[in-house]
This record gives C-alpha cells, structure tokens and sequence, in this order.
C-alpha cells in the first residue's frame, strides 16, 4: 500500500494533523462519538487497522484556464 | 355489550332513545344523543374485523414515520465500493481536466481524494496529475 509522495512515520505516538487525513486500511471501524463534560464540539474516532493516512491539501483554480 | 344482548335473544337494538348511545367506533365523537340502529352479529362482525384492520394499519404507519432513520442509518453504513480503473496519465488527464473544469464551476476547492473517488481511479495517479496542472498554473494549493 505504500506511496511514492508519502513521508512515513511509524513510531508509537507519531501523529498527523490536518483540515483533510485520508485514510486507507484494510479493517475500519464504526465512528464512536467522543465527547466529555469541557469539550463544546464533539468528535468522533474511528480504528484502522493495518493502515496509512496522509493529510490532503486543497487545490483551487490557477490562473490558466482548463 | 350490543353483540352479548343479541346472542342472548335480547333486543336488537344498539340504543334506545333518549339514552346515551355506546360508542363501538373509536373517533370523532358526535353531540347525536338520539338515534336507533340495528345491528346484525354480520355487522359487529364486520367492526370487529375494521377495528383489527385500523390496529394493523396504525402499527405499519409508526413504522413508516420512523424509517428515515433507520434508512439513513443504513446509508452511512454502507461502503460505496469504488472500481479503480487501470489508466496512464495520458489517458486519465483529459478525464481529470474534464471533470475539474465542472467541479470547479461549482466548488471553491477540490481535493484529489473526491476526484480519485468519482472518477475510480488510483489516488496516486490523480496526484501526479495534480501537481502536472500545479506547474501548469492550471491548479494552486489553496493557501499556498
């Protein structure tokens, strides 16, 4: 599943962070909603396993038309 | 009551006049205090099966008006299976072209993830033409 463009990190705890984290796995679980009695927005988690993510970068129109 | 005082040879009558009519019907009621009506055992029969008729109606309609959420339930389970197509980049760049120019007549921003997903093809090869059309200034990352 590797990619070319990618920078791997495999340690524990080495972590991404981003507006856009694609992810591929071979198993993904249901989202579980987290939240606790501080937090005002919710989140949600989900488990992948024998996975990779990458973050994503948003792309709008150049200057040079299609 | 009515069907009990008829099968006992009783009178016939569901009411008499003047008395307070006994409502067999669940429903609207009405201020008619006054009226007289033959029943046959055919007919309370024949209640008796619309009464078991609106009971079976009633249930499958609290069904319907809580399946929007089970359908939507469903629907964010359910995995869109994306076929990836096998292509070069001389073949998929005027389909990638073709579908950015759409895209973007309607969206501020794309991201190589919904083109690779719409069109079925592998997310490395929209990539590289992604940064093809960078260089081309056709596309920028947004903020950069």
């Amino acid at each position: 599943m590797s990619k070319p463009f990618l920078t791997y990190h495999t340690n524990e705890n080495d972590a991404i962070s981003g507006e856009r984290i694609v992810l591929e796995a071979r198993k993904l679980s249901k989202p579980t909603a987290i939240s606790d009695k501080t937090s005002r927005h919710g989140a949600q988690r989900v488990k992948a396993d024998k996975a990779e993510a990458w973050i994503e970068r948003a792309y709008v129109a150049g200057t040079r038309k299609f | 009551m009515a069907e009990e005082q008829i099968r006992a040879g009783g009178t016939p009558f569901l009411s008499s006049a003047g008395t307070t009519p006994t409502t067999l019907i669940e429903g609207e009621k009405t201020e008619i205090t006054r009226f007289r009506m033959f029943i046959t055992p055919e007919v309370l029969a024949e209640i008796s099966n619309l009464r078991t008729e609106v009971n079976a109606l009633k249930a499958t309609v609290s069904e319907i008006k809580t399946e929007p959420e089970g359908a939507k339930r469903d629907l964010t389970e359910e995995i869109r299976v994306v076929e990836v197509k096998e292509m070069t980049i001389e073949e998929a760049r005027p389909l990638v072209e073709e579908f950015l120019r759409k895209y973007l007549e309607e969206n501020k921003q794309v991201y190589p993830s919904d083109v690779a997903d719409e069109l079925g093809l592998k997310y490395e090869l929209v990539k590289e033409i992604f940064d093809i059309l960078e260089k081309e200034d056709r596309l920028k990352k947004r903020g950069g």
